[in-house]
């Protein structure tokens, strides 16, 4: 669609020296993916859409819970409840309705890189996971697309860019030629358990958002193969450069690509991560965000009378697990077993939210 | 003049700061066998070290007046 006011809109743009008309014309031709519409994925898709970035993809099969509130500035507390990439569409629109707009709101595996990355110029990683991080990391060098990735860490934060095909015949950098293997679960904590300030990942966002724009118009030098470090508490900026590590190996073939198991990589399915206590139940349904749903067949006894909970036999899960609004689900069933299985699957389906399986069951409460 | 240290992420909260000095440590070899003895759970941390400014990614010599920088993966977004 052709801006009618594209002079007017554009126009401390269009006079900046060194950018001008002709890098404005680069960011209306450019497709950009970027995959998370959270912390990071918002304020990146605020400014692409701002600057005028011709097709933006947003990759995000979420919704928008009050606790992403503090950092995800896209949604407002009317939100909640609703899907975020669809959200974003509609305020980025607003914004700037003269750009497009693709929403995917699934959850990105193996056969969506493959379908949607060539389209796109350049991925964009605002992922919360290592599962996600490694899976696109590798669908980048198998499909040869620059990455930006960006990723936080309760004050601080990590900027790169990734797999850009330079002129000189080096190999380019990626995300394996620095952490060669996916930490397990429990080695690195996620922003849930380990908080995040909330104006960190605006902050990274930010110099994401730069980097595709310096990419896009060539302005500038971009962290090609170079990966920067910000320290919001006293703003201390290290830009470390990278280099190729021989020893890693990426997926070659599609075929490769397909077969890697991103989840178990990252060891996700851990049993012991996904079991809590039934003295936690209490404290945990304090949070809004948190359902316990109990999923014995009708008839099983005893009830629950002590929690508010819903009722949904694990035979009926699949179906109806997807109209839920809560970012943490409680299972619970007579000894633990079934509920604990409901988790792992759950958790494989649904990566970006928390499934836990109550212990022992009813039995352990009764 | 001594060799500066600094921590990033997790490891800053393993380590109980965010930068350390320290002395007489020949080569990036020695000064793991060191960190991880004074912080053994360093030791399954995963992180890269960058020397000056650039990731190394094997053994190398230590100058006075260095800086090591050692950082972990971020999943956080």
């Amino acid at each position: 669609m052709i801006d009618p006011q594209f002079q007017e809109r554009y126009h401390r743009q269009l006079i900046l020296k060194g950018f001008g008309p002709e890098a404005q014309q680069k960011l209306t031709n450019a497709n950009v993916l970027v995959i998370g519409a959270g912390g990071l994925g918002c304020p990146i898709l605020q400014y692409l859409a701002a600057a005028g970035i011709g097709h933006i993809g947003i990759a995000d099969e979420d919704i928008v819970s009050l606790s992403n509130l503090p950092r995800q500035i896209l949604f407002t507390t009317a939100d909640v409840g609703n899907r975020k990439a669809e959200s974003a569409k509609n305020k980025l629109l607003q914004l700037n309705p003269y750009i497009k707009i693709t929403v995917y709101a699934e959850y990105f595996k193996q056969e969506q890189c493959l379908e949607h990355f060539k389209n796109y110029d350049i991925i964009v990683d605002a992922t919360d996971n290592f599962a996600s991080r490694y899976l696109i990391n590798d669908a980048c060098v198998l499909m040869q697309k620059p990455l930006v990735l960006g990723a936080v860490s309760q004050f601080e934060g990590q900027v790169a860019v990734l797999n850009y095909q330079s002129s000189n015949n080096l190999r380019p950098i990626n995300y394996r030629d620095i952490f060669p293997t996916p930490p397990q679960a429990n080695e690195v904590q996620n922003c849930s358990e380990a908080g995040i300030l909330g104006v960190l990942p605006g902050i990274i966002g930010t110099m994401q958002a730069t980097e595709v724009i310096k990419l896009i118009t060539g302005i500038g030098q971009p962290l090609i193969d170079q990966v920067l470090i910000y320290n919001a508490l006293n703003h201390q900026i290290l830009t470390i450069k990278l280099q190729p590590n021989l020893q890693i190996k990426t997926p070659e073939t599609t075929e490769d690509f397909i077969q890697t198991n991103y989840e178990w990589l990252c060891n996700y399915n851990e049993q012991a991560n996904l079991e809590i206590d039934s003295t936690k139940i209490s404290e945990l349904l304090f949070s809004n965000d948190v359902i316990l749903i109990d999923i014995r067949e009708k008839d099983e006894t005893p009830k629950i009378h002590q929690w508010q909970h819903l009722s949904i036999p694990l035979s009926n899960l699949e179906t109806s697990i997807n109209e839920l609004k809560f970012g943490k689900v409680l299972f619970i069933c007579q000894s633990g077993t079934r509920s604990l299985q409901a988790a792992l699957t759950m958790s494989n389906k649904y990566p970006n939210k928390t499934f836990l399986s109550i212990k022992g069951g009813i039995n352990a409460i009764v | 003049m001594s060799i500066n240290l600094l921590f990033f992420g997790q490891l800053s909260t393993l380590v109980g700061s965010n930068n350390m000095t320290i002395e007489n440590i020949v080569d990036t070899e020695s000064l793991q066998l060191y960190l991880f003895e004074k912080f053994p759970e360093m030791e399954n941390a995963k992180f890269v070290i960058a020397l000056n400014n650039e990731v190394i990614l094997k053994n190398t010599v230590i100058n006075i007046g260095d800086t090591l920088a050692f950082l972990p993966p971020f999943s956080g977004g």
